[in-house]
């Protein structure tokens, strides 16, 4: 026992969660005898604790010293409580509670006189807690309330009238709208309605437009585990609303609108999977998630309306192309779609010195939108994490094994960024290519003329070449741990069909740069394992082999 | 003997008033407590002085609201800040088209006038300290910033939607981070 906690030596995050108090009580036990018997291990828990005490430092005497104060007296809270309860509590039954307000200096009579309103008030309340405006009320109250208490999380709907169709962020980063006409009528429509345009699928827009309504009638119905709200109104330009709430979450996922000029408008949330993974092509990616691969490009785009005329193929390759020499094709927030006759890139959350290279690169692009918005990318972690809790003993086991073979905590911790710095690289290129081999299926990519053609291969060559890189810098970085490990050739991928199109072996090369990503991620435990450990490292050298042979691949498929 | 039920009903509505004058001691005491942190963790999302104050007191409000429909909060300050960390997102992406609030600490760091109590390495040593923290990934200063407001690792991954164990691991990173850079 003694032997094994002197030997493994607890990583430098188990000594921070020991630090805070966040292992639990027999890993606690084992790490604080093995400090005890480790010096090595009690000078790193020094050091850790000194930049904690340097954090602290820093809160107390730059944030607390130096970020404004804030710039308006304090309110008086208690002022505002009051208001809270009196609207929490009904008219007659806060009258009720004002006259007891003082109950031990009343009289007999007063109590009594109290105690039978009071239960009037009380039968009255229960039975009008049933109509359908209370039960729509409180189900919005709640859906807000819990909307407040999770994360915001970036979503995109899709908006649907009689002959328009749009798919758009959630909440609408363009204030003004999205620049085409037809767009600015549907706007038009929502500000005379008092509808909110900037974030239509929310019960908060959905209660703010219901409370303010002189004559509604409300109908709640219960079915497929959703919550429908009906509301209607003589007197709104806006008719009638349904709005549909997931049973499980009240999360809003559906809306219809019906104007009082017969128009109406659909909203529904755009699934999840639909939103892309990386910046650039996501109108590809929403298009394929979507389900409808022969929607034209423009559907997806910001803000697009599809009658509008579209933007060639090669437009938008000039377009990345330009991108593609400042680098913002790996990695940036930046999206590139058409929209008319224009091509759009936006973004979010840039530098502004970072959105003026981008915007000098496209400076001499005809025909080219550029929308860069501040709001950040929410919770999006900057490392893949895991979703829950995984058990990440065995993991520990393995990097604790791994330490001893390179010599130390201090090597496994170096080699762990090295690579975990050149996966991140890797995917990057991934991603690049797969976009554009999302945004230049071969239909697109016969329309190019022969230079743009070139100029597409050109892109494509960098990319690959560049993730050849990478991956050969994995292999050497990992070469000593994977030195004594036996391959695997039997499940390296066969040569490949050669007349196959890039754009087919694109997908494949993706999924294999991700399959080693995640495998690194797992084996440095930047990601939660979700298969065994024990055969990480051979996994990881046939993941090494596969994408070095579906590189073979695709270069083949290139020329 | 009728009126015996009576008189329960109008002591629970007394009892009600005054749990509700503590509920109000309460969240008011935890408001002086904890409103500049909560307002000073605003800024750091982006949002300015005025939005930040406006946001905080709202934050401490919907608390008194939710505790007062008699929800159950086990920790009030790691709920307060899930709720001002949702709320100033919200913020942040309704008025997406202004650039978000930068203190610009380096330059008034590196501008003020000598505190008589520090000297000339320690300010060196703070101005190189705030360029490491500048430095970290945003997930990575939200985890150290909402550590330093004393949330646990659960908590903290409840503000931000992710697990406990992320956090410890964005802690980690950061943490060898300003080691590194410190060195």
């Amino acid at each position: 026992m003694k032997g094994s906690s002197l030997t493994l030596h607890p990583e430098e995050e188990q000594l921070l969660r020991y630090l805070d108090g966040e292992l639990p009580v027999q890993a606690a036990g084992e790490v604080r005898s093995h400090l005890e018997a480790c010096w090595q291990c009690r000078a790193a828990l020094e050091e850790l604790q000194d930049v904690v005490s340097q954090c602290v430092h820093y809160r107390k005497n730059v944030l607390q010293r130096h970020l404004p104060t804030p710039p308006a007296p304090w309110v008086d809270i208690y002022r505002h409580f009051d208001e809270i309860d009196a609207s929490l509590e009904p008219a007659l039954f806060r009258r009720i509670t004002r006259l007891l307000k003082s109950p031990f200096d009343t009289g007999a009579k007063k109590w009594a006189l109290a105690a039978v309103a009071l239960l009037v008030v009380l039968g009255l309340f229960y039975r009008y807690r049933q109509t359908p405006s209370v039960q729509a009320a409180e189900l919005l109250r709640q859906a807000v309330a819990t909307a407040s208490a999770h994360p915001y999380q970036p979503r995109r709907i899709q908006i649907r009238t009689r002959n328009r169709r749009l798919t758009r962020p959630a909440v609408a980063t363009q204030p003004a709208g999205f620049g085409t006409a037809d767009a600015d009528v549907l706007q038009a429509m929502f500000q005379r309605a008092n509808y909110s345009w900037t974030d239509p699928l929310s019960a908060q827009s959905f209660q703010s437009w219901r409370n303010q309504l002189a004559d509604k009638r409300d109908q709640v119905i219960e079915e497929n585990q959703t919550y429908q709200i009906e509301t209607s109104s003589s007197t709104s330009e806006l008719r009638q609303a349904t709005l549909k709430l997931r049973a499980a979450d009240l999360r809003p996922v559906e809306e219809r609108l019906e104007f009082s000029n017969q128009e109406w408008v659909e909203i529904t949330e755009v699934p999840d999977d639909a939103v892309p993974p990386a910046p650039i092509g996501a109108g590809a990616d929403a298009r394929r998630a979507a389900g409808s691969p022969t929607a034209p490009p423009s559907e997806t785009s910001n803000a697009v309306v599809t009658s509008a005329p579209e933007a060639s193929a090669a437009d938008e390759l000039q377009v990345i192309a330009a991108l593609h020499d400042v680098g913002a094709d790996l990695g940036d927030p930046v999206e590139v779609s058409r929209s008319g006759s224009e091509v759009v890139v936006s973004g979010t959350g840039l530098a502004p010195a970072r959105q003026q290279e981008i915007k000098n690169a496209l400076g001499s692009k005809a025909h080219v939108v550029v929308r860069f918005s501040d709001s950040p990318p929410a919770t999006a972690p900057d490392q893949p994490v895991a979703p829950n809790d995984a058990p990440a003993g065995d993991v520990r086991q393995l990097q604790a094994r791994l330490a001893e073979q390179l010599g130390g905590r201090a090597n496994l911790e170096q080699l762990s960024a090295q690579v975990l710095d050149s996966s991140e690289s890797l995917m990057a290129r991934a991603y690049a290519l797969r976009r554009l081999a999302e945004q230049f299926p071969l239909a697109a990519e016969q329309e190019l003329n022969a230079s743009d053609r070139q100029l597409l291969a050109r892109l494509r060559g960098e990319h690959s070449t560049a993730l050849r890189r990478q991956v050969t810098e994995i292999d050497r970085e990992l070469q000593p741990i994977l030195a004594m490990v036996p391959g695997d050739p039997g499940s390296a991928p066969n040569s490949g069909n050669p007349t196959e199109p890039w754009q087919a072996a694109t997908e494949d090369l993706f999924q294999s740069a991700r399959k080693l990503d995640k495998l690194v991620g797992v084996m440095f435990g930047a990601a939660p394992s979700e298969t065994s450990v024990g055969q990480l490292p051979v996994q990881l050298k046939t993941g090494l082999a596969q994408l070095h042979a579906r590189l073979d691949i695709y270069e083949r498929s290139n020329k | 003997m009728s009126s015996y039920p009576l008189g329960e009903e109008l002591a629970g509505v007394v009892q009600k008033r005054r749990a509700s004058m503590t509920l109000q001691n309460q969240v008011a005491q935890l408001f002086e407590e904890a409103r500049v942190d909560v307002y000073r963790y605003l800024l750091s999302l982006g949002l300015y002085p005025p939005q930040a104050q406006e946001a905080a007191q709202e934050v401490f409000l919907r608390l008194y609201t939710t505790l007062k429909k008699g929800e159950d909060i086990q920790n009030p300050r790691g709920w307060i800040f899930r709720v001002a960390h949702n709320l100033g997102l919200k913020i942040r992406a309704r008025q997406s088209s202004q650039t978000p609030y930068d203190p610009d600490l380096e330059s008034q760091l590196a501008g003020s006038a000598l505190d008589p109590e520090q000297n000339l390495l320690e300010r060196e040593q703070t101005l190189r300290f705030h360029k490491a923290v500048e430095r970290l990934s945003e997930q990575q200063r939200r985890c150290l910033l909402l550590r330093l407001e004393g949330l646990r690792y659960p908590e903290i991954g409840s503000v931000l939607g992710i697990s406990p164990s992320a956090v410890g691991e964005f802690l980690r990173r950061a943490i060898s981070r300003l080691k590194k850079d410190e060195l």
